[in-house]
């Protein structure tokens, strides 16, 4: 499986956050501050993993998924976000479209980062945090 | 009876396949021994929250404790079972020590 990841994030300091953490476990990764650009680097590039932040100005994540999965339906797609009802109900909308995608809450630390690339790409992790 | 929850986001092809592989992967381990409950975090994250769980998928065994928490690719069975503890489970135990009694 592709051991390059894309994170799309509008933060700078959560972009960075990911980069350190994926880049010391020895992974590559890319980076999109908007969903446009996003799109134009999933569907240029191939990818293992993609993160993607779900309330960003702009395009945001259900938006960005949407035209993600519209080029590409295998690559596992990681949705940041709150797990707050008001947050996952914006979810529900892919879910009755019928689009695959998983969820990882927020905040998230560089060991939970490195569990859940580890646990995909290389098979599963048991986790204790 | 081991007790297992899956936290899953939606329901899609996808998820019906990890299942359906992990309920194959448990029936083959423990035979009828065991009870997996499937939670949709977009509908009941208040579930998800009082567990603890910050990603999906997610395959928590509550019941025998430890608890233990298995993330990422779930259709590795072999590796899904060792994540749980349950490599070298005999299926037929319950059956065999309830024949001796």
């Amino acid at each position: 499986m592709c051991k390059r990841i894309l994170v799309i994030d509008d933060e700078e300091s959560i972009r960075k956050s990911f980069v350190l953490a994926f880049e010391g476990a020895g992974y590559t990764v890319d980076t999109a501050d908007s969903g446009e650009k996003g799109i134009e680097m999933g569907q240029r590039d191939k990818y293992g993993l993609i993160f993607l932040d779900l309330k960003m100005p702009g395009m945001d994540g259900i938006e960005v998924l949407r035209e993600l999965r519209k080029t590409d339906k295998d690559t596992p797609i990681y949705v940041v976000t709150a797990f707050y009802r008001e947050f996952l109900n914006q979810l529900k909308r892919a879910k009755e479209g019928g689009i695959d995608f998983e969820v990882l809450r927020k905040p998230v630390d560089s060991e939970q980062l490195i569990l859940i690339v580890r646990g995909i790409l290389e098979g599963p992790e048991v986790c204790y945090v | 009876m081991y007790r297992f929850r899956l936290y899953i986001a939606g329901r899609t092809p996808r998820h019906e396949k990890i299942i359906k592989d992990l309920r194959k992967l448990l029936e083959g381990t423990l035979g009828s021994r065991y009870s997996l409950q499937i939670i949709d975090v977009i509908e009941m994250p208040e579930s998800a929250s009082n567990d603890n769980i910050w990603v999906t998928p997610t395959l928590l065994k509550t019941f025998p404790l430890p608890l233990r928490k298995v993330i990422g690719d779930l259709t590795k069975g072999d590796k899904v079972l060792i994540g749980l503890g349950l490599m070298g489970v005999d299926k037929r135990k319950n059956k065999l020590d309830k024949g001796r009694k």
